[in-house]
C-alpha cells in the first residue's frame, strides 16, 4: 500500500467515523459524509440501512453481475453483515465465528484471517444457532463478538489479536452473536440467555485495553427503582437480554438497545399470570433502553411488551431518523417488533408517538398511545390453566433478527416480515438440561391468515400504513438494503438475491445464490464503481422449534456460507 | 460441582474421516459378511452428569452402569459416546437422531417429548424433585413451607408451585448444587430440587445430613426410558426384554448413587392452585407414580459410592521423561500414521486438528485426554479407535514425542 493510498483509505476511515456520529439531521441526509463505505452493521449507527448510491439504479439492475464469491468456510446460519472501511470489506463466519476475515473489497482477495480459539463445547449452549452477525470496526481495531462469550479486538490491518475480554459465562447459555457498537472509545455489547436464567447488562470496554468501563444491568432488582414490577426474587434471573444491536444518537449522546422477553417462560412466577399484571410488568424486559454511552446510566425505558408470555422479544434493531410528522420534524426511533406492532418513539423522550400493526395480530387490539401499553385481548394470553390458541404473530415474531432499512427518498421502511401464529401452553412438553427434567413450553406452529409465511413490506412509518408487500411461501427471509438508486435488495429462504423497485415493489432482477439468505445485503463504491454484497447460508437451529414449516424451511435450500459481490 | 468436562475435544481428523469412520461403528448394522465380529452398543452419555454418568471410570454413573450392563446381557461391546447434554433436545438431535450412538438412556419418558422420531423402552427408574431439608424440619406438605425460606430450581415446577404462595420466599438457583450449598450454608430453610442430585450430594458431599423426601405430584415425577432412533425399533425390542432382567440391578444402582427411594409425598397439586402457570398435557405417563418403583429395600452401606480413586492407569500415570529412543520411535509412529490427518511431524494449519496446541487447550489434562482419545476414538469427529492397532507401549512413544513440540 503506497502512502499515498493510505492516507487516502484513512481519510476516508475518519469520513467513515464522522458519519456515524453525525446528527441525522434532516429525513433524508443519514450518513452521506460515508457514502461510498459501509461503515457498521446498520451502515451508521442510526442503522437505517440506506446506501446513497445511485450508479446502480432501477434502470441497469438488470444488467447486475457476480464480481466475485467469497467462501467463509463454515456452513449453516450465516448472518452477518460485512463492513466495508476504505478499499477493505471485513465479514465473520457462523460458528465462533470461526473466522473473521479482511478482504479487499474490489476482488475478494483475501488480505488476513482470524479465527479466534473457540471451545468445542459452545455449541451445546447457543440456544437459537451458531451465528455470527458481523463485527464493528474503530480506532484502527476491529471488535469480534463471541459464541463463548467473549469479546475480541484484533488489528485492523493485520489481524492480529490485541485483546480479549470475557463479557458474560457462555456455560450459563449466554452466547454473543451481534457486533458491538463502539462509542467515545468504549466498545459496548450485550449478550443472549433471556430463557436460561440470564439477568440482562450492557457492559462497556475501552477500546485500546478491553477493560470493563462500566456495566448497566437492564433488569432492577427488589431494592432498586422498578424492582417491584418483578414477583418475589424472579429479577436475579429476569432475562432482558440484549442479544441483538445498538444504535448511537450523537445529538442526545444516547445508546439504544432492545431487551428480550423475561425468564423464566412461566408468568406465574413472575407476574399475575393473567392480562391484570398492574405493576408486575417485569421492568425492563421486552423493552427500548436509552444509555448514557459515558457513564452506562440509564436514561429511559419504554416497554413494548408488558409481563410478556408470548416469547416477544424487544431486541429488534431500533432505526433513527427524523421523520415529519403532522408538519413537525420529529427526532423518531423506529422498530418492528416481534409482537407485530411497528412502533414510532421520539427518542429524545423515550415516548410513544404511534404503533400499529405491520403484520396479522390478535394478542393486542391496539397499543394505547396514552399509557404505551398494549390493549390486550384477554383470551390470546396463554397463562395458569388457560391455554391460548392461534395467537397470531408466533414467537419468532412479525419480525425477527433480519435487518429492515430506510430510504429517506421514498420515505419507506423495508421490512422482512413473518406471518406464522402459535398455540401455547395447550401441550406442555418435558424439557431436561443436563439430566434435570423440567416442564417445558409447546408452541405448535402454523401459517398465518391468507397462507403466506414471509413478507417483503414497504411500510411508511409516517402514516404507518403498508405501501406494498411481496409475500413469501416461508419465513425468516433475509434483511434488506434500500439505495439511492431507488432499489431494494432483500435475500429469500430459497435462496434468490432480489432486487425490485422501492417504489412499487417491482421485481428487476434476481440470482439464485444457492443456499437461504437471512443476512441484510450492503453496498459500497470503490474507484468510481458501486458494488452490492450479500452473505449467504442459510437458518439451521430456528426451524427446529417450527415443527412442520421448519421442515419447509430446511428443503427449501441447502445449508451454506458464501459472501457474494456483485457489481455492473 | 459444575465444572468444565474433564474431557474436553481433542482435535478431529480430516472430515472424510468422519465418513470412513462413521460405517464401521454402526452398532446396529449387520456384521458384513465373512467378518462375524461382536458388535458394539454405542451408549451417548454425558461425559459429567453425576449422579447419572460420567466418563471417570471410578464413578461412571447410573446411566452408563445400565448401559453396560445392557450391552452384555446383548451381546454386545459396550462403547461411550461422550456429548454434553446442557441442553437435552439439542443433544438428543446431534446424537441419537444423527446416528452418532445406538441407544440413550435416561431419557424423560413422557409423550411428546421429542415427537416420534425418537421411540422408548419400557420406563426402568422414576426420578423427580424432592424436599432436602435437615431431619426436624417435617416438611410433609405444602404449607410446611409457610413462613420459611426455600431454595428453587430456575423454570421447574418447585418454583412455579412455591411462588404461587405469598407466605413462602423462594430463592431461585440456576442447578441444584448451588441450592444444596445454599442449604448447607444456612442462607435457606429448605431445597426443594431434583431429587437424585439432593440424594446425591447428601451422600457425597454432606454425610446424610439431610433428609431426602420425594414430593409427588403434577410435572413432579418423571419415567425414565432409554430412548432409539425410530430407525431402531428391533433393538428398542431386544433392550426391552433385557431390562426385565435388569430390575435388581437398576435398584442396586439407585442405591449406590444415592437416588431417593422412598415413594413420593402427595405435596401439592399444582392443579389445585389456581395461580399456577402449569396446565399439563392430559398424559397419564406425566403423572404416573412409579408403578416399577425402586425397591425400598436398600443394598448394604458399603454399596454407597464413595467417589473411587481413579484405577491405576498406566497412561494416565504422570508422564516419566520420556527417553530419546522414544520420542524417535513415537515421531516414527506418529508420521507413519497419525500424519495422515495431523500432518508430517504434526505440523498442521487447521487448529482444530494441530496437535502442538495439546498442551495449550488440555493443560494438565493433556495426557489423560490423549489416552482417551487414542484409546476409544471420537467417532463424531473422524477420529478413529487405535487401541487395537496399536500396544500401549506405542500410544506412550507417541505421547512422548507429542509433548516435545507443544506450543503453548
Amino acid at each position: 500500500m503506497t502512502s499515498k493510498f493510505r492516507l487516502l483509505s484513512s481519510a476516508m476511515m475518519v469520513g467513515a467515523m464522522l458519519a456515524g456520529f453525525a446528527p441525522a439531521q434532516a429525513a433524508d441526509a443519514p450518513a452521506k459524509a460515508d457514502a461510498n463505505g459501509w461503515a457498521s452493521y446498520g451502515k451508521g449507527l442510526d442503522n437505517t440501512r440506506f446506501s446513497p448510491l445511485d450508479q446502480i439504479n432501477t434502470k441497469n439492475v438488470s444488467k447486475l453481475k457476480m464480481a466475485y464469491a467469497f467462501s467463509l468456510a463454515s456452513l449453516r446460519s450465516n448472518e452477518a453483515t460485512p463492513i466495508v472501511i476504505g478499499d477493505t470489506l471485513y465479514v465473520s463466519s457462523s460458528n465462533g465465528p470461526k473466522y473473521v476475515y479482511a478482504l479487499d473489497a474490489k476482488t475478494g482477495a483475501k488480505k488476513w484471517q482470524y479465527e479466534p480459539d473457540i471451545p468445542d463445547d459452545v455449541m451445546q449452549y447457543a440456544c437459537c444457532d451458531v451465528n455470527s452477525r458481523g463485527v464493528t470496526f474503530s480506532d484502527g481495531k476491529i471488535f469480534v463478538g463471541r459464541l463463548d462469550g467473549k469479546l475480541s479486538a484484533v488489528d485492523a490491518k493485520t489481524g492480529k489479536e490485541l485483546w480479549v475480554s470475557t463479557v458474560v459465562d457462555y456455560k450459563q447459555g449466554s452466547v454473543i452473536t451481534s457486533p458491538p457498537i463502539v462509542v467515545h472509545g468504549k466498545v459496548i455489547t450485550g449478550f443472549g440467555g433471556g430463557e436460561y436464567g440470564a439477568r440482562g447488562s450492557l457492559q462497556a470496554y475501552d477500546v485500546n485495553t478491553g477493560k470493563q468501563v462500566w456495566k448497566t444491568f437492564t433488569v432492577p432488582l427488589a431494592n432498586e427503582p422498578g424492582g417491584d414490577s418483578w414477583k418475589g426474587d424472579s429479577a436475579v434471573h429476569g432475562g432482558g437480554v440484549a442479544w441483538l444491536v445498538g444504535s448511537y444518537d450523537p445529538k442526545t449522546n444516547t445508546v439504544f438497545y432492545g431487551t428480550s422477553n423475561p425468564g423464566p417462560w412461566a408468568t406465574g412466577v413472575r407476574s399475575t399470570g393473567d392480562s391484570n399484571y398492574g405493576k408486575l410488568t417485569n421492568k425492563n424486559t421486552a423493552s427500548t433502553v436509552a444509555i448514557d454511552p459515558d457513564t452506562g446510566a440509564m436514561k429511559w425505558a419504554y416497554q413494548a411488551t408488558p409481563a410478556d408470555a408470548w416469547d416477544f422479544d424487544g431486541v429488534n434493531e431500533l432505526m433513527l431518523t427524523d421523520l415529519k410528522i403532522k408538519g413537525v420534524v420529529t427526532p423518531a426511533l423506529m422498530q418492528a417488533n416481534r409482537n407485530g406492532f411497528f412502533y414510532v418513539l421520539n427518542r429524545e423522550t423515550g415516548k410513544l408517538i404511534s404503533a400499529e400493526k405491520f403484520v396479522p395480530a390478535n394478542w393486542a387490539s391496539k397499543i394505547d398511545l396514552e399509557t404505551g401499553r398494549p390493549v390486550e385481548i384477554a383470551d390470546k394470553r396463554p397463562g395458569p390453566n388457560h391455554p391460548a390458541t392461534d395467537i397470531c404473530p408466533n414467537l419468532i415474531g412479525g419480525k425477527n433478527w433480519q435487518p429492515m432499512s430506510y430510504s429517506p427518498k421514498t420515505g419507506l421502511v423495508y421490512i422482512p416480515a413473518n406471518n406464522i401464529c402459535m398455540s401455547m401452553s395447550e401441550e406442555p412438553g418435558v424439557e431436561y438440561k443436563k439430566g434435570v427434567f423440567y416442564l417445558g413450553k409447546d408452541f405448535p406452529a402454523k401459517p398465518g391468515p391468507d397462507g403466506y409465511m414471509g413478507d417483503i413490506e414497504a411500510w411508511d412509518p409516517v402514516t404507518q400504513k403498508a405501501v406494498w408487500h411481496i409475500k413469501q411461501p416461508l419465513p425468516f427471509n433475509g434483511g434488506t438494503l434500500a439505495t439511492g438508486g431507488d432499489l431494494v435488495f432483500y435475500g429469500d429462504l430459497q435462496g434468490n438475491f432480489n432486487a425490485v423497485d422501492a417504489k412499487t415493489g417491482a421485481n428487476l432482477w434476481k440470482q439464485q445464490l444457492g443456499t437461504g439468505i437471512g443476512a441484510g445485503p450492503i453496498s459500497y463504491s470503490i474507484d468510481g464503481k458501486q458494488y452490492v454484497a450479500v452473505v449467504a447460508g442459510r437458518t439451521a437451529t430456528i426451524p427446529a422449534f417450527l415443527g412442520d414449516i421448519g421442515k419447509l424451511m430446511t428443503d427449501a435450500s441447502p445449508e451454506g456460507g458464501t459472501l457474494f459481490v456483485f457489481s455492473e | 460441582m459444575r465444572r468444565s468436562q474433564p474431557l474436553s475435544r481433542l482435535a478431529a481428523t480430516l472430515v472424510t474421516g468422519v465418513a470412513l469412520a462413521a460405517p464401521v461403528r454402526g452398532g446396529a448394522q449387520v456384521p458384513a459378511p465373512n467378518q462375524p465380529e461382536v458388535q458394539t452398543l454405542r451408549v451417548c452419555a454425558d461425559p459429567d452428569d453425576l449422579p447419572f454418568s460420567s466418563a471417570k471410570p471410578g464413578t461412571p454413573g447410573l446411566y452408563v452402569e445400565l448401559g453396560q450392563q445392557i450391552a452384555h446381557a446383548l451381546g454386545r461391546t459396550y462403547e461411550p459416546v461422550w456429548s454434553l447434554s446442557y441442553f437435552g433436545k439439542f443433544t438428543v438431535r446431534t446424537t441419537l437422531l444423527a446416528k452418532t450412538c445406538d441407544v440413550y438412556v435416561g431419557l424423560p419418558g413422557v409423550k411428546g417429548f421429542m415427537g416420534p422420531k425418537v421411540v422408548y423402552s419400557k420406563p426402568f427408574l422414576h426420578i423427580g424433585y424432592a424436599i432436602m431439608a435437615r431431619a426436624d424440619a417435617h416438611i410433609t406438605k405444602l404449607s410446611d413451607l409457610a413462613g420459611k425460606s426455600v431454595a428453587v430450581q430456575f423454570s421447574t415446577p418447585p418454583q412455579m408451585l412455591v411462588t404461587t404462595r405469598d407466605d413462602i420466599r423462594s430463592v431461585t438457583f440456576l442447578n441444584p448444587e448451588d441450592a444444596a450449598t445454599a442449604l448447607d450454608h444456612h442462607e435457606v430453610d429448605v431445597a426443594f430440587i431434583w431429587g437424585p442430585t439432593a440424594g446425591y450430594l447428601n451422600a457425597t458431599a454432606y454425610h446424610g445430613a439431610y433428609q431426602v423426601t420425594p414430593i409427588a405430584g403434577d410435572g413432579m415425577q418423571y419415567p425414565v426410558k432409554v430412548g432409539f432412533a425410530r430407525a431402531n425399533e428391533a433393538l428398542r425390542d431386544q433392550v426391552d426384554h433385557v431390562l426385565d432382567g435388569l430390575h435388581p440391578l437398576v435398584a442396586q444402582l439407585a442405591a449406590k448413587y444415592n437416588l431417593p427411594t422412598e415413594p413420593p409425598v402427595a405435596f401439592a397439586s399444582l392443579r389445585d392452585v389456581p395461580d399456577s402457570m402449569i396446565v399439563l398435557a392430559e398424559t397419564s405417563e406425566t403423572v404416573e407414580q412409579p408403578a416399577a418403583a425402586p425397591p425400598a429395600a436398600s443394598p448394604p452401606a458399603e454399596a454407597t459410592a464413595e467417589p473411587a480413586a481413579p484405577p491405576a492407569d498406566a497412561a494416565a500415570a504422570p508422564a516419566q521423561a520420556a527417553s530419546a529412543d522414544d520420542v524417535a520411535a513415537g515421531q516414527h509412529i506418529f508420521n507413519g500414521t497419525c500424519s495422515h490427518c495431523h500432518g508430517p511431524n504434526a505440523v498442521q494449519s487447521v487448529k482444530r486438528i494441530d496437535l502442538r496446541l495439546l498442551h495449550h487447550r488440555y493443560g494438565d489434562e493433556m495426557e489423560s485426554v490423549y489416552h482417551e482419545t487414542v484409546t476409544k476414538g471420537r467417532p463424531a469427529k473422524g477420529m478413529p479407535n487405535w487401541s487395537k492397532v496399536f500396544t500401549e507401549d506405542d500410544f506412550k512413544k507417541i505421547y512422548a514425542y507429542l509433548s516435545t513440540i507443544q506450543n503453548d
